[in-house]
C-alpha cells in the first residue's frame, strides 16, 4: 500500500495554540520576561562599560599625546602633512608643531614635563583639546592652557593674565633658555588628564615659531595620525605596520604609536563576566521554564494525545519563548544602556582614576547587538530541555508524570551565586586596607627620585643640588633621611637618535666596568644566554643584560648604600645566595651583586646559572667618567640577590652592583653629582605613634621642589597614595555592590519564584491539612521551614565557595589579602538576610492562600 | 446525648436580586454515636450545611454546637485546633497528602497537635480498615478505595467528637462504595463515633441511622425538633 504523506498546514492553529497557551500564563511570562530583562540589562552595562573601557583603555595605555588618534605619530613637516591627509588609510590628521626644543624650564612644573605647542584646528577638534574658557591661541604671544595646570599653578582658570614661559629656543650656536611673556587666553578641558602629574601640554600661536625660535629644526613635529583600517581583531598589534605603511607613502622623519595591547586584557574579561552572567541568567529562565512546563505537562501530552505532532508542540512554545525574550531583551537593553550611560564614566574613573576624561562611551547599536545576541542565547539554552521534556512525553507518560525534584537545584545554586558575589564584593571592600596598600607601594613616607638616572629624558642630567638636600633634611617633620647614589657615565646619550630626530636622547644612568675578572664573565654568560633567546639587549639600555659601549666596556647600575640602609631592602629582594648583613658590609671590602631586573625566575632559567657566587673574592675594574680613570677594587661577594618586589617600593632594585657607600665614593670622583634617590620619614607622630600625614607636609616638599627648580626630579608620598587607594576602595564598594546587587535580583527571584511555585502547587494540600487542623502559624512554619531547606543549602555553599572566591581575589595585588572579620560580618549578614527572606515569603504566601477560604480552596480542581 | 446542635443556620451568597441562599434557616441536633445523612440535589446546600457545622466556613447568622462548644464563636485559631481535636473530616477527593506515607497521612492531625500518635491505636483502625500492609505507600500508589480507607483512619485517628464525610463515595465504584459504606458504619460502631454523611444518592443514605433532606438550603424531611 502506498503511503501517502500528507503536509501539515496548520501553521495558523499552532499560533493561536501558542497565544491562547501564552495568554494562560501571565505569571509565567512576567517572570519570564524579567528573568531575561535582568539578564539583559547586566549584559547591557558589562558590554557597555567594557566596549567603553577597551576604547578608553585603548586611548590611555601608554600615556601617549594624542588622544583622538590613538597615540599614532609621524614626524614631519607641512609637506608630508599634506602628504598623509591625502591617503585614503588615514581617516584624519592633525599637527602639532613644538614650539620649545625642550620642555618648559620654568620651576613651578618641577616635576612635569611641560611641552608648548601650536597646533592647528583639527589638532584641538580631534585630540579633544576643548575649551572651557577664553579662546583658542591666535598669536605667537598667546597660550592655551589645561584645566588640570591652572588648578596646579592656582590659576582659577582666569584670562588675561600675563604668564612667563621658560622656553629652550634653538639659537646657532646651540640651546638657549629664553624666558618669554605669554597672556593667558583660556583654557581647556585635559584629556591627558591621568598623566597629569607627569605630563602637560600648553598651546600657542601658530607664529611663534617664526618668532621666537625660527632655528628649531623643521620636520621632527608631531603629525597625529588617526588610521581607518585597523583590523578590530589584532586590537592593536598592526597598529606599527600601517603606520608604517603610511609612513612610507608620505614621507616623514619617523613615527610613534601607542601600545595597544592591553586592548585584549580589558575584552577577555569582560567576555569572562558576561558568561557569568549567562551562567547566572541560565539559571533562572531554565528554571521558570522548567516550573512551567512540568505544571501543564498533563497539557503537553493532551495536545499530544489529540494528534500534536513534537515539532509542533515545540513550535508553539518557542513562539512563546521567542515573544518572552524580545519584551525581556528590549526591557533589559533600554534599562541596561541607561544604567551604563549614567554609571559608565563613574566606572572608568573610579576604577582607573584618571582617564575618564579618554572616555568614549560604546554605541547604542554594537552594544545592544551584541548583549541581545549573548541573551538570547541564553534564552535558548536555557529553555532547551525543558522544551525537550514537554515535546519528547508520551502521552501516557504525561497523565503520571510527577516531575522530579530537581529544580530546586537551580534555585540553590542562583541563590548560591548571588550569596557568593555578595561576600566576595563586601569582604574585598570593607577589609581593603589603604593603610597596607600605602606600606606596598612606599618604604618611607616621602621618596624624592632622579628621573633621568631611570630613564631616558630629552635634555642633559643634571643632578640634584646639595640645597635641595639641606633643605629637605633641615624640615622639623623629617627622619630617617637617606640618600642613595647611582653612578654616571659618558657620553650619555643616543648617538643614533640625534642623528635621526636632530635632538638629543640622553640615556638613563649608566656605570662601566672593564671586561676583564670574574664577574664580568658572569655578565657576558648571561649575555649569551640572552642572545640565544633572542633578547636585543643592545638596542635598549631597558632591557635585561650588559651592553658594551665605545670603550669596550660593559654598562652597569652601580649604586652606593649607606650600610645601616641595608636590612630595610632586605624585604624587597630574594637573597639567592649569601646574606645581608649591614654590619659586615660596613667594614668595607664587599659588594652585592643583583644581575637580573626581571627577578629571580629570569635569573635562575635554564643556562643562567652564575659564575660567581657568595664568598667568592673577586676584582672589578671601574671607570670613572668624571676623572677619566680606571679604578680596581678587590671586593668580597656579600651576597646574590634578586628583585622580589613588584610595587617598585625597594630602592637598590635596579642596582647591578651594591657598594657601600665609601667604596662607591672612593671610585666616582663625582659622587655628590650622583644622588638618585632622596627618601625620608615623616616624624610627627599622634600619642599612639602612628605617623601623622597630611597635605601640609605634602606642599611643603613640593615647593621646596619647586623653588630648587630640577625639573628632572620626582616626588612619590604614601600621604597622596592614600588618597589614591580610598577612591580605589571607594569604587569596589560601589561597583561591587552594584553588581551584587542584580545577581542578587536573579538569585532571590529565581529561589522565591520555585518555592512560591512548589507551595502554590501544593495549596490543595495545604487546605486539605488546614481542614484537618493546620493552623495559619502552623502553615507558615510549615513554608518557611520549605524555603529554609533551600535557602540554608545555599548558604553552606556559599560560604564556601565564596570563602574560596575571595580568598583568592583578595591574594591578587589589588587587594590587601583576606579579611576574616570582614568575611563574617558579610556571612552574618547574609544569613540575617536570608531568614528575614524565608520568613516574609513564608507569611506573604500564608496570607495569600488565604485570601481564599479553604472551602474553596478545596473545591479548586488541580 | 447531643453530640452537635445547628441553630438557624443562615449563608448567603451575593445581595438583593443576585442572592444565593445555599442554607437557609437550618436547624438541627444530632445524637452521639449516631450515623446521619444529609441527602439533597446538586445545588440544595448540603456541601455549605457540612462546612458550616464542620467550621470550615463562617454562617451569616445562627450557632453551631459541638460538644458545649459554640464553634462559630471562636476565632480562627481557636476554631482550627478545636475541628483539628473534635471533628474528623472525609472527603470526595480524599484530599490527602501526595507527599507523605499512607501512615503519616493518618496521623498528621496528631501531629499538628504536637501530639505522639497512639501507634497501638493507629494500628488497630488500620487493621479495621485493612490498610495495615500499606503503611509505606504513598497516596498515588493506591486505589481509589484504599485511598479513601486511609483518609477514614486519618479522620478518626484523633478520636473526635463527630466525623463529618463530604460524598465520601463520590469516586469509587458500586462495589467500593458498598465497602466505604459498611467501612464507615463499622469505624462508628467501633470507635462510638458520630458520623454525618453528605450524599446525593439515596440509596446510600438509606444506610445511615438518620437521613435528613435538604432542599434550596432548608431541610424539607428528617429533622428532629430542636
Amino acid at each position: 500500500m502506498r503511503r501517502i504523506m500528507f503536509q501539515n498546514s496548520n501553521v495558523k492553529l499552532e499560533k493561536e495554540l501558542a497565544v491562547e497557551d501564552y495568554k494562560a500564563h501571565p505569571v509565567r511570562n512576567r517572570i519570564a520576561v524579567l528573568a531575561v530583562a535582568l539578564t539583559t540589562i547586566l549584559l547591557v552595562v558589562v558590554f557597555f562599560v567594557g566596549l567603553g573601557m577597551v576604547k578608553t583603555v585603548t586611548l590611555a595605555m601608554g600615556a601617549a599625546p594624542g588622544p583622538g588618534a590613538d597615540g599614532n605619530v609621524i614626524l614631519g613637516d607641512e609637506e608630508v602633512l599634506e602628504r598623509v591627509r591625502a591617503l585614503p588609510q588615514v581617516e584624519w590628521a592633525a599637527w602639532a608643531r613644538r614650539c620649545s626644543t625642550t620642555y618648559l624650564h620654568n620651576r613651578e612644573f618641577n616635576g612635569l614635563d611641560v611641552r608648548l605647542f601650536a597646533a592647528d584646528e583639527v589638532h584641538y577638534e580631534k585630540n579633544m583639546i576643548s575649551l572651557m574658557k577664553g579662546k583658542y591661541p591666535e598669536n605667537a604671544d598667546e597660550i592655551l592652557l589645561s584645566d588640570t595646570l591652572s588648578e596646579r599653578l592656582g590659576l582659577e582658570q582666569e584670562t588675561g593674565i600675563v604668564y612667563p614661559l621658560k622656553v629652550v629656543v634653538q639659537g646657532e650656536d646651540g640651546e638657549t633658555e629664553k624666558e618669554i611673556l605669554m597672556t593667558v587666553c583660556g583654557y581647556y578641558n585635559n584629556p591627558l588628564r591621568n598623566v597629569k602629574d607627569v605630563y602637560e601640554e600648553i598651546y600657542t600661536g601658530a607664529d611663534f615659531i617664526g618668532t621666537y625660535n625660527p632655528h628649531i629644526a623643521r620636520g621632527f613635529d608631531s603629525i597625529y595620525v588617526k588610521l581607518n583600517n585597523l583590523d578590530f581583531f589584532r586590537f592593536g598589534y598592526d597598529k606599527d605596520e600601517k603606520l608604517l605603511e603610511v609612513m612610507e607613502l608620505a614621507g616623514g622623519n619617523g613615527g610613534r604609536y601607542k601600545s595597544s595591547d592591553m586592548t585584549a586584557w580589558v575584552i577577555i574579561p569582560v567576555f569572562l563576566i558576561a558568561c557569568c552572567i549567562m551562567f547566572c541568567g541560565y539559571f533562572f529562565i531554565y528554571n521558570v521554564f522548567d516550573i512551567s512546563v512540568v505544571n501543564d505537562i498533563r497539557f503537553y501530552g493532551e495536545l499530544k494525545t489529540i494528534g500534536m505532532t513534537s515539532g509542533q508542540l515545540r513550535r508553539m512554545l518557542s513562539w512563546q519563548k521567542n515573544r518572552i525574550a524580545f519584551f525581556g531583551i528590549v526591557i533589559g537593553g533600554l534599562a541596561g544602556y541607561g544604567v551604563g550611560r549614567l554609571a559608565g564614566k563613574k566606572l572608568v574613573d573610579t576604577f582607573a582614576d584618571g582617564i575618564a576624561a579618554y572616555y568614549q562611551p560604546a554605541g547604542f547599536v554594537e552594544t545592544f547587538i551584541i548583549s541581545a545576541a549573548f541573551a538570547w542565547v541564553t534564552v535558548f539554552i536555557s529553555t532547551m530541555k525543558p522544551f525537550l521534556r514537554a515535546c519528547n512525553i508520551s502521552p501516557v507518560e504525561a497523565a503520571r508524570y510527577r516531575g522530579k525534584r530537581k529544580k530546586g537545584i537551580f534555585s540553590i545554586v542562583s541563590f548560591a551565586l548571588s550569596g557568593i558575589l555578595f561576600l566576595a564584593v563586601y569582604t574585598l571592600s570593607m577589609g581593603y586596607r589603604v593603610e597596607e596598600m600605602m606600606e606596598r607601594y612606599h618604604e618611607t613616607d616621602f621618596r624624592i627620585y632622579h628621573r633621568a638616572s631611570l630613564w631616558g629624558q630629552d635634555e642633559a642630567y643634571q643632578p640634584v643640588s646639595r640645597n635641595l638636600v639641606q633643605k629637605l633634611e633641615g624640615l622639623d617633620f623629617t627622619e630617617n633621611f637617606r640618600i642613595y647614589y647611582l653612578a654616571r657615565t659618558k657620553p650619555d646619550y643616543y648617538e643614533e637618535y640625534l642623528s635621526a630626530t636632530g635632538s638629543y636622547s640622553y640615556m638613563p644612568s649608566t656605570a662601566e666596568i672593564t671586561r676583564d675578572g670574574e664577574l664580568a664573565r658572569d655578565m657576558e654568560a648571561y649575555n649569551k644566554k640572552l642572545e640565544e633567546d633572542g633578547v636585543d639587549f643592545n638596542s635598549s639600555m631597558y632591557y635585561d643584560g650588559f651592553a658594551e659601549n665605545g670603550r669596550g666596556n660593559l654598562r652597569v647600575k652601580v649604586l652606593g648604600i649607606v650600610p645601616e640602609y641595608l636590612p630595610a631592602e632586605e624585604k624587597y629582594h630574594m637573597v639567592l645566595e649569601g646574606t645581608l648583613d649591614a654590619e659586615e658590609f660596613a667594614k668595607g671590602g664587599y659588594m652585592i651583586y643583583q644581575r637580573s631586573g626581571q627577578g629571580q625566575a629570569a635569573a635562575a632559567g635554564e643556562g643562567m646559572e652564575y659564575q660567581v657566587h657568595a664568598g667568592d673574592e673577586i676584582t672589578v675594574t671601574f671607570y670613572d667618567d668624571a676623572a677619566d680613570r680606571y679604578v680596581e677594587k678587590e671586593l668580597t661577594v656579600m651576597a646574590i640577590i634578586a628583585k622580589d618586589d613588584m610595587f617598585g617600593t625597594g630602592n637598590i632594585s635596579d642596582a647591578h652592583i651594591i657598594l657601600d657607600d665609601a667604596a662607591f665614593r672612593s671610585i666616582y670622583s663625582d659622587y655628590e653629582n650622583l644622588a638618585a634617590r632622596i627618601s625620608f620619614d615623616v616624624s610627627e607622630k599622634t600619642e599612639n605613634g602612628e605617623t601623622i600625614l597630611n597635605g601640609e607636609q605634602y606642599e611643603t616638599v613640593r615647593n621646596i621642589m619647586e623653588e630648587d627648580g630640577n625639573l628632572q626630579l620626582s616626588l612619590d608620598s604614601k600621604y597622596r597614595t592614600g588618597i589614591e587607594f580610598a577612591e580605589t576602595k571607594k569604587t569596589i564598594t560601589v561597583f561591587g555592590i552594584f553588581l551584587a546587587a542584580v545577581v542578587g535580583l536573579i538569585g532571590i527571584s529565581n529561589m522565591v519564584n520555585t518555592v512560591t511555585t512548589d507551595v502554590m502547587a501544593r495549596r490543595l494540600e495545604y487546605a486539605s491539612m488546614q481542614s484537618i487542623g493546620m493552623t495559619k502559624k502552623q502553615m507558615e512554619k510549615d513554608i518557611f521551614l520549605k524555603y529554609a531547606h533551600y535557602i540554608f543549602i545555599a548558604m553552606g555553599l556559599a560560604a564556601a565557595a565564596g570563602a574560596a572566591l575571595t580568598y583568592m581575589l583578595a591574594a591578587t595585588p589589588s587587594f590587601t589579602g583576606f579579611s576574616i572579620p570582614a568575611f563574617l560580618q558579610a556571612l552574618i549578614m547574609f544569613a540575617v538576610f536570608s531568614i528575614l527572606l524565608c520568613a516574609w515569603m513564608a507569611r506573604l504566601l500564608t496570607g495569600t492562600m488565604n485570601r481564599k477560604s479553604i472551602v474553596e480552596r478545596l473545591r479548586e480542581v488541580v | 446525648m447531643e453530640i452537635l446542635k445547628a441553630k438557624n443556620l443562615k449563608k448567603y451568597y451575593g445581595s438583593g436580586e443576585n442572592v444565593v441562599k445555599a442554607v437557609d434557616g437550618i436547624s438541627f441536633s444530632v445524637e452521639k454515636g449516631s450515623f446521619t445523612a444529609i441527602v439533597g440535589t446538586s445545588g440544595s446546600g448540603k456541601t455549605t450545611l457540612l462546612n458550616l457545622i464542620g467550621g470550615l466556613d463562617y454562617a451569616d447568622s445562627g450557632e453551631v454546637i459541638i460538644d458545649g462548644h459554640s464553634i462559630l464563636e471562636m476565632k480562627e485559631e481557636e476554631l482550627t485546633i478545636f475541628r483539628r481535636r473534635n471533628i474528623g473530616f472525609v472527603f470526595q477527593n480524599y484530599n490527602l497528602i501526595s507527599v507523605q506515607n499512607v501512615y503519616k497521612n493518618i496521623i498528621l492531625p496528631i501531629r499538628l497537635d504536637g501530639n505522639k500518635p497512639d501507634k497501638e491505636y493507629i494500628g488497630h483502625i488500620c487493621s479495621v480498615l485493612g490498610i495495615e500492609g500499606k503503611m509505606d505507600r504513598y497516596p498515588n500508589q493506591l486505589s481509589g478505595g484504599q485511598q479513601q480507607r486511609v483518609a477514614i483512619a486519618r479522620a478518626v485517628a484523633a478520636k473526635p467528637a463527630v466525623l463529618l464525610a463530604d460524598e465520601p463515595t463520590g469516586n469509587l465504584d458500586s462495589r467500593t462504595s458498598a465497602e466505604v459504606m459498611g467501612l464507615l458504619k463499622m469505624t462508628a460502631k467501633e470507635f462510638h463515633q458520630t458520623i454525618i454523611m453528605i450524599t446525593h444518592n439515596e440509596a446510600i443514605a438509606q444506610l445511615a441511622d438518620r437521613v435528613i433532606h435538604l432542599e434550596d438550603g432548608r431541610i424539607v424531611g428528617g429533622e428532629i425538633e430542636v
